[in-house]
């Protein structure tokens, strides 16, 4: 067993220990430690069918684990929705469940964490509130061709429902920001973006866990990266320590024959 | 002249009460023109509001649940179940009238539970799932009424009078400002409250989406099955208060009609969005449908038919306006 660990004198926002998944008879995650601590990006890479996903689903509160423990901030947890992550600062951004887009922006922006207000002791939404905190982070977050938070998020370009998300993120003052493959379909110009994205909300001291199959894109923004092989950790690289080249060479040697 | 098309729908779908607005109006225009102005007049509008309240009130539980991605097609047999129960539970049993209505819903209550749990959980499609309950409730009925209709005749009662008599002074229903609050209430869940979001989120994708972002779309799903049947039931009630009887024939094809309100006033066949207004208007161009071939003399045989065509165009514009959405356009 390798430990993803980072400098020992940080407490870690979040922390695995021995973390284990069977779905039957199959063992999905074998003994599993990690950690991830503010500011810092760890990268987490592997073949298909690594593991990598069901790790994710289980710091996000879709799964429980079959075995081992997770704390957040030095308290031992045990996730029963991805509500209850989301109320303790881990949020996830998924390639393709990020958005809806029949809804307007300013409802994805909320959704699931709605401000509300007393009218009559009935509580409501404030809406006006919301469209203003939405577009006033999206702006924030370079957003600049939105003009109202009533549009449709379905107008959005995928780059932008990827930085809707993070700025989502981002407000909601996430601990941890999990993005489980946010560049898969977009651009190269979308993905500088998001890389951007990234680096801004790192700056502001958010823990990133991202989930990436294209080394070019983990390597220049992960502070560690973890490299997962049939269920487990099999190694840690740190910054500088090994090209892109080098990594893809790894995993590929790594993955299923 | 493709693109003109295009632009219109693109339109008509930012807007989406605007269609069923239009439909209506022009219903509303052939039938005074075709009776020689005798659609649209004040005996004429109230039989209207009186055809249209129980289908209305159903059609408000059938939307909030196909906006949340999901169908109840055993409301015709709820809309039965919960008079047959209150009207046996006043004859019968001899308890209050508040009280026999609070027992029937709450006994058609179980019936949504029933629905919303081996939908979500089972995760059985909700179509067969209230297929299967809607002959389930069928053979209920059928039982607990022995083949008769059910009645209340003679028993006067302020609440069944609150509940069914006509508005004093005018021949206006109850049932018919019942539902109206109805609808008001359903707009003001669905546009003004944290829930109405929530439903919206839960009809997308199967609710996935939603789920990531901690909104527990089952419960919203199940909950939304437990409204269906209860506003079908409190529909099925207020006819009861209003005509004096029911029977299991009572809420005959509802089911259906429901659906056809609901498309036809825009809600979208794929969830998340459509609106309780669009709803009213489907609702009301069905009654006035009925009450207009009616006043023209034309048989009741064209009813069904055009009934149909009236889906079958909404549908397609519904079809139309998702795959331009999907295309972004």
């Amino acid at each position: 067993m390798i430990q993803v660990e980072g400098k020992v004198s940080k407490r870690p926002i979040v922390q695995l220990k021995n973390i284990s998944r069977r779905f039957g008879k199959i063992e999905v995650l074998r003994d599993i430690s990690f950690s991830l601590r503010r500011g810092e990006v760890v990268g987490l890479v592997g073949d298909n069918g690594a593991g990598k996903s069901t790790l994710v689903k289980i710091i996000s509160g879709y799964l429980r684990p079959t075995s081992g423990k997770m704390e957040v901030r030095g308290q031992e947890i045990q996730f029963s929705s991805p509500r209850h992550s989301r109320k303790l600062g881990i949020e996830t951004v998924y390639q393709d469940l990020a958005i809806i887009g029949q809804l307007s922006l300013w409802r994805n922006f909320f959704l699931g964490k709605e401000k509300k207000k007393k009218i009559f002791g009935i509580s409501v939404l404030d809406r006006n509130a919301m469209k203003k905190t939405c577009l006033e982070q999206l702006r924030s977050f370079g957003l600049k061709s939105v003009n109202s938070a009533n549009q449709s998020a379905e107008n959005l370009s995928g780059g932008e429902r990827q930085t809707l998300a993070i700025a989502r993120a981002v407000y909601f003052e996430s601990r941890l920001l999990i993005l489980d493959e946010p560049v898969a379909a977009l651009s190269v110009r979308e993905t500088r973006k998001v890389m951007e994205m990234i680096q801004l909300a790192k700056s502001q001291k958010i823990a990133i866990l991202y989930i990436d199959h294209n080394m070019n894109h983990v390597v220049p923004v992960a502070d560690r990266i973890a490299v997962v092989e049939h269920g487990e950790i099999k190694r840690v690289v740190r910054r500088g320590e090994m090209t892109a080249n080098e990594l893809s060479d790894l995993v590929a040697q790594s993955g299923p024959n | 002249m493709k693109l003109a098309i295009e632009k219109l729908i693109s339109w008509l779908r930012q807007h989406r009460e605007l269609g069923p607005l239009i439909g209506l109006a022009a219903l509303c225009i052939l039938f005074e023109v075709f009776s020689k102005g005798k659609f649209l007049t004040f005996p004429q509008l109230s039989a209207l509001a009186a055809l249209s309240a129980s289908l209305g009130i159903v059609a408000v539980g059938v939307t909030l649940l196909m906006i949340s991605g999901e169908f109840d097609l055993s409301v015709s047999q709820t809309f039965a179940l919960a008079p047959i129960l209150m009207a046996t539970l006043i004859t019968e049993v001899g308890l209050p009238s508040i009280l026999a209505l609070f027992l029937a819903l709450l006994g058609v209550s179980f019936v949504g539970l029933i629905n919303g749990v081996i939908s979500t959980l089972a995760r059985v499609p909700s179509l067969i799932v209230t297929l299967g309950m809607l002959f389930v409730i069928t053979s209920v009925n059928r039982i607990i009424a022995g083949g008769f209709p059910v009645q209340l005749f003679g028993i006067e009662d302020p609440i069944l009078g609150l509940m069914g008599s006509d508005v004093p002074g005018t021949p206006v229903g109850a049932p018919f400002l019942w539902m109206l609050a109805v609808f008001a209430l359903s707009w003001f869940v669905l546009d003004r409250t944290q829930y109405g979001s929530w439903i919206r989120a839960a009809g997308h994708n199967a609710g996935e989406v939603g789920r990531a972002m901690g909104v527990p779309i089952r419960v919203v799903k199940v909950t939304n099955f437990v409204l269906s049947s209860v506003l079908a039931g409190l529909a099925g009630c207020l006819q009861l208060a209003d005509f004096g009887s029911a029977g299991v024939n009572s809420g005959e094809n509802y089911n259906l009609l429901a659906i056809v309100a609901v498309v036809m006033g825009g809600t979208s066949l794929f969830g998340v969005r459509g609106t309780v207004l669009g709803t009213l208007l489907g609702t009301l161009m069905i009654g006035t449908l009925k009450t207009g071939l009616i006043l023209v003399g034309a048989g009741g045989e064209y009813y069904t038919g055009l009934i149909g065509i009236l889906l079958l165009l909404a549908s397609l514009v519904n079809v139309k306006a998702e795959s331009l959405r999907r295309k972004g356009g």
